[in-house]
């Protein structure tokens, strides 16, 4: 996944085009707008680690395979760094020992996947497929979308984030400064799909909460365990923040080695739930890596469905690598209309209102690949492969009928 | 017993297992020297050429060093995969050429006659498949090193005997996958190979309806595996003294392997095209003529009897055919079977 | 012995004479071919008789060789008897290069022509030079005389065009019958040779075609091959009974079984040696056998032994050997090499009958003789060999070129050899007799030396 800096990446472009392009100019000034005002924390994010990047993305939905597949993704990641390569190598081949070894010293295998001791190569099996698998790795990110800062905050590390796996267990995780960046990081040793939630609550000089929800899911293989004696469901209502926005994109299904990503051009369905009530006639904003946005509102019930926008804006070629798109959305107690809506999903506080104001927010960030029908065409492949055994096959049974005097 | 059968049977029980082996969450690794595609998504194993060309595309300092274990590790299992199976992996397990041993069934049971290289075309292209092989290791290196000064390659040749591998858009077709049935208009070089895999699926499709395990002919998988002919467990041994030269191999060979019918002092017979399928044993009528070894224990020898016995299955598997010998016989009224 | 000869002659020409008039050449009395057919006719009958009275004193014949005694006898008795009747067209042949399958399975009679006749050889030799090979000179001799129905009753005879008698001999009968010639690549090793060959047997399918009016599907094909499977199934069974230490056959009988092959039905003649074979096996089992075990092993090449010619195997067994196998394309060689069916599809049957009738053959008229040596290499071990007879038909050019490396290597391999060099007449048959007793002593008393010093 190529993640663009905006720092670094912006003003140079908007110097090159300043001349003949006033569009973007304006476009970043929209946004890089609000950051004026330095107390507004912006919104909470849960990006994908680069652990997770290396199995190509990182995607929200898909969980990496492991041996050979990211490999396959990463011929798409034409600008990988270098360092993502080091990881990538490692993926390579036959070659679990070693990620093993680097599991154990990195990672903290989770108590709810204890496995009870049984025989030792049954054992062994697990283990492998469990290092096969990919840790849950996701970056903090506050900011405002798309210049989100590389440099997080420490207040980053106040974030309260839990994760849901897929047997049911719910843990509470601590953010961990790794380098410049605020990381959580779990196992993930289990098959099936996690959820990850975070949620930080920031005060301004001029005593304004924001609140500051988000979430982000993802699929893994690893070791495959018995089907979870709760409902899915509850677990799933309880663990989600109060503010909370879901992808409600379709299931894809138990087959949790195949790859499941989002491209542009697909649609995205959202649903924004305040304290399990869904939000209606709420706007949502959809924006790229690059700036592009669009705003829908919200439904009766509180969904909004995008379509993910097909990024072009770009003049080196055809732009394989995965983005990252990033819907958000806001309530603000200063509107008469969100004050509303949030005294009807807290009645008892209903009385006495938080002094000042309060702002809640919630997120979503999203990898989506660009869709390949860019760049490729099936219809000429399928065209080709045709003309190729027509032109192929009549020219052999013309020849054949030439010199045997028949057709069979 | 006819081994093309037995043959038939495992190629396919291989095929769905490579195919769609990895829905049982069971993968027997990625160095299998086998063109199972790593392109499809529920494989139960895969090709061993797609990470070794994601190894060679490795910067040296990186392929040597930090990589250098895995890359030794990797290269051990296909060399054990090669010295025990060998040639076999061609004739017995890869799903390539099982597909054209079902393109060639339903070629015979349409009724259409194949067809054989001329001697010279069948000369003229052995060295295609090494060609191959020597791209395929010298492009990706180009990818992370400059080579000879050159300028890097762009990365757009990566892996790129995948990229003209007709597995690569066929065999995901079995899983319903057609994303690979695609042009490439990304850049010119993905055009070129993109347009290059279209047009080798589209012949390997009609080619097996024009000549037997004709692709296999340029493969470069067994380039490699024939580096394992003399030292591999699974041999083929030939008897000089019992052949009569009578060209049945030959003609029956797949492969079209002409060492096979005309080499008599020759005794070790997995030349570098052979693909172990034992078609030869089979149609030899010549005892112990020709005989497969594991370790040089015999397993499979020719003999008049099995010869005779295989021909009558392939003669009496056609419909109305015992209807027509008495036919032949009822004219023949002839005094000595009277008085007799 | 001569007077014996005698008497037996005027019996026989007085039983013969009235069905000698009645043949369809000897209406014209005085005419000097007709004389010429007259008494080819009694000589033949004559030649017949003596063999098999010689064989009626023997003792330990199978039983089931009465079929091919009743084919042979019909030489003298019945000539039009000798093929079986029907409606079925008859494809004459003269060598082991044609495809008997694809005539089968045309819907006609192959029957091979080759002829063992020194009469017959008389009788046609005022076309030949001094020495030329007496198949051939036989075959016209029956060809042109019109003794023997089936030399003018075929509806085509199909000549290979392998030695230099049989491209002439196309010409010389083709005043009395129709004849197509096939033309056969004397270098088996090239690609060209092959594909031509492969044509050329695509050519002989249409002629085929053509004559019996039928059309060669790929189901009759496949039949025909099935066909002949079985009888060279049979025909193996009976070679390899002969590997045997006892010897169970006479080895004049085992060609005779072969000779048969040439005008009997296919089907028939596997009922036939399916039955001696059973015989045979029985035989094993009471170890019944036709020779002692003292009597030294004997390997047969060279020219071929074609019947009443069974000088040769008389010969070798009278003087006390046994004739174990032969390598002979009239006996050993004929249904040897089966053709295989790879695809059971028209184009590659007919290259399996192709490469059936071109590449195995170790006929010397091909350019190299490593098939022929391996073959005959392998025979000694198989048939556990300890004389080689080469058979030369004076003549015979091909194998008489190819005897002097032959007999070098296999003399540097420790083979004691014979050579004989002699037609179908039986004038040498004394000389040849003391010639073979002294062999066969010579092969009896090295089996003592060896014995005595292992």
């Amino acid at each position: 996944m190529k993640k663009r800096c905006p720092a670094a990446s912006l003003p140079p472009m908007q110097k090159s085009r300043r001349g003949r392009c006033f569009f973007p100019l304006l476009l970043a000034l929209i946004f890089f707008l609000p950051m004026a005002s330095p107390a507004d924390p912006g919104f909470l994010f849960l990006e994908p680690g680069p652990e997770m990047r290396r199995s190509g993305g990182g995607n929200t939905q898909g969980g990496g395979h492991g041996t050979g597949m990211g490999m396959q993704r990463k011929k798409e990641g034409q600008e990988a760094s270098e360092n993502e390569r080091q990881a990538d190598s490692k993926k390579t081949g036959m070659e679990e020992k070693e990620e093993k070894s680097a599991m154990k010293s990195k990672g903290k295998g989770h108590p709810g996947s204890a496995a009870p001791e049984s025989e030792k190569g049954e054992k062994k099996e697990r283990e492998k497929r469990a290092a096969m698998s990919h840790p849950a790795h996701y970056t903090l990110l506050l900011g405002w979308p798309p210049a989100m800062k590389a440099q997080a905050p420490e207040d980053l590390l106040r974030a309260e984030t839990a994760i849901l796996r897929p047997d049911l267990s719910r843990e509470i995780l601590t953010p961990q400064k790794e380098g410049p960046a605020i990381r959580i990081r779990d196992a993930a040793l289990i098959q099936g799909t996690y959820h990850i939630s975070a949620s930080l609550e920031k005060t301004d000089d001029e005593g304004r909460i924001f609140r500051l929800f988000t979430t982000a899911s993802m699929r893994n293989t690893g070791e495959k365990t018995d089907p979870p004696e709760k409902n899915p469901e509850t677990a799933l209502e309880a663990h989600l923040p109060w503010f909370s926005m879901e992808d409600l994109s379709p299931d894809p299904g138990n087959n949790f080695a195949r790859i499941h990503r989002k491209y542009t051009g697909d649609t995205l369905p959202l649903r924004i739930r305040l304290g399990g009530m869904p939000v209606p006639d709420l706007p949502v904003t959809l924006t790229t890596a690059e700036g592009w946005q669009q705003t829908l509102h919200t439904d009766e019930a509180g969904q909004v469905k995008f379509i993910l926008i097909k990024e072009r804006f770009h003049d080196k070629g055809v732009n394989k690598a995965p983005i990252t798109f990033y819907a958000r959305a806001e309530l603000d107690s200063r509107s008469e209309k969100h004050l509303e809506i949030i005294k009807s999903v807290r009645p008892d506080a209903g009385d006495n209102p938080p002094a000042g104001t309060e702002i809640l927010r919630t997120s979503l960030a999203l990898t989506v690949h660009p869709t390949p029908l860019d760049w490729e065409s099936r219809a000429a492949g399928f065209y080709t492969l045709i003309l190729t055994g027509l032109v192929i096959g009549l020219g052999t049974a013309i020849r054949r009928r030439k010199r045997r005097g028949r057709w069979f | 017993m006819r081994v093309d059968r037995i043959r038939l049977f495992v190629q396919a029980l291989c095929f769905v297992f490579l195919i769609y082996g990895g829905l049982t969450i069971f993968s027997i690794g990625t160095a299998i020297p086998t063109m199972a595609c790593i392109y499809a998504e529920n494989r139960g194993g895969s090709c061993f050429l797609y990470p070794f060309q994601r190894f060679l595309s490795m910067p040296w300092a990186m392929l040597f060093g930090s990589a250098a274990t895995a890359f030794l590790i990797y290269l051990g299992t296909f060399f054990l995969w090669a010295l025990v199976f060998g040639k076999t992996f061609c004739g017995w397990i890869c799903p390539l050429g099982f597909l054209q041993d079902l393109i060639t069934k339903i070629r015979e049971w349409v009724g259409i006659d194949g067809s054989r290289f001329a001697w010279k075309t069948r000369d003229r292209f052995q060295w295609v498949k090494y060609a191959l092989l020597a791209l395929l290791i010298l492009l990706p290196m180009g990818i992370g090193n400059s080579l000879l000064g050159l300028p890097r390659f762009t990365p757009d040749l990566a892996v790129p005997f995948c990229q003209i591998c007709p597995g690569k858009p066929l065999i995901p077709l079995f899983e319903g996958d057609l994303s690979h049935l695609i042009i490439d208009f990304s850049s010119t070089t993905k055009l070129v190979l993109s347009s290059l895999s279209m047009l080798i699926a589209g012949l390997f499709l009609v080619g097996g309806f024009v000549k037997r395990r004709y692709i296999c002919a340029f493969c470069p998988m067994a380039a490699l595996l024939s580096l394992f002919d003399r030292i591999g467990f699974v041999g083929l041994k030939k008897k000089g003294e019992a052949c009569t030269c009578c060209g049945n191999c030959f003609r029956a060979c797949p492969m079209e392997i002409r060492e096979i019918a005309e080499l008599r002092d020759k005794k070790h017979m997995v030349t570098q095209d052979c693909m172990l399928c034992m078609r030869c044993i089979e149609v030899c009528p010549e005892n112990k003529a020709l005989t497969a070894t594991i370790i040089g224990l015999p397993v499979f020898s020719a003999s008049a009897e099995g010869f005779l016995k295989r021909q009558n299955k392939t003669a009496s598997a056609g419909g109305p055919f015992h209807g027509e010998t008495p036919a032949l016989q009822d004219t023949a009224t002839d005094p000595e079977s009277a008085s007799k | 012995m001569k007077s014996a000869i005698i008497k037996k002659l005027s019996a026989i020409s007085g039983k013969k004479s009235p069905e000698a008039a009645g043949s369809p050449e000897g209406s014209s009395k005085g005419s000097p071919e007709d004389r010429v057919a007259r008494r080819l006719s009694l000589h033949m009958a004559m030649a017949v008789r003596e063999i098999y009275d010689a064989i009626a004193m023997e003792k330990n014949r199978p039983v089931s060789m009465t079929p091919f005694d009743t084919l042979f006898k019909n030489f003298a008795d019945a000539p039009e008897k000798i093929l079986p009747t029907g409606p079925r067209k008859k494809i004459g042949i003269y060598c082991m290069a044609v495809p008997e399958e694809l005539i089968y399975a045309a819907g006609a009679l192959p029957v091979r022509l080759c002829a063992g006749s020194g009469d017959a050889a008389e009788a046609g030799e005022a076309l030949f030079p001094d020495v030329s090979c007496p198949m051939v000179k036989a075959a016209t001799g029956f060809t042109r005389t019109g003794v023997l129905p089936m030399y003018r009753e075929c509806d085509l005879i199909i000549i290979p065009t392998t030695c230099d008698w049989k491209v002439k001999l196309g010409e010389l009968i083709s005043r009395h019958v129709p004849v197509m010639m096939l033309s056969v690549p004397k270098f088996k090793a090239a690609e060209s040779s092959r594909r031509f060959w492969y044509a050329e047997i695509r050519r002989l399918m249409h002629a085929l075609e053509k004559v019996t009016g039928k059309r060669i599907t790929r189901k009759k094909l496949r039949a025909a091959m099935d066909m002949m499977h079985k009888a060279q199934q049979e025909f193996r069974r009976l070679q390899t009974l002969r590997m045997d230490d006892l010897s169970l056959i006479r080895g004049r009988d085992a060609a005779a079984v072969a000779n048969a092959w040439f005008y009997m039905d296919g089907a028939d003649w596997t009922l036939a040696a399916r039955n001696l074979n059973e015989e045979l096996l029985e035989r094993k089992e009471k170890g019944i056998g036709t020779a002692p075990r003292t009597a030294p092993r004997i390997l047969l090449t060279g020219s071929p032994v074609i019947f009443p010619n069974w000088k040769i195997p008389d010969l070798i067994e009278n003087a006390g050997g046994t004739l174990t196998c032969d390598e002979l394309c009239s006996s050993g060689r004929l249904l040897w090499d089966m053709a295989c069916i790879d695809e059971p599809l028209f184009d590659d049957m007919l290259d399996a009958l192709a490469d059936r009738c071109l590449l195995p053959c170790t006929c010397p008229v091909f350019t190299d003789r490593e098939d022929r040596k391996t073959r005959l290499f392998r025979m000694i071990k198989d048939y556990r060999v300890e004389g080689v007879v080469h058979h030369v038909l004076k003549g015979c050019h091909p194998y008489d070129m190819e005897l002097r490396p032959l007999e070098a290597e296999l003399a540097a391999a420790g083979v004691s050899q014979l050579k004989i060099e002699t037609d179908y007449s039986p004038e040498d048959t004394e000389p040849l007799r003391t010639r073979v007793e002294a062999f066969v002593e010579t092969l009896k008393g090295r089996r003592l030396r060896m014995g005595k010093s292992a």
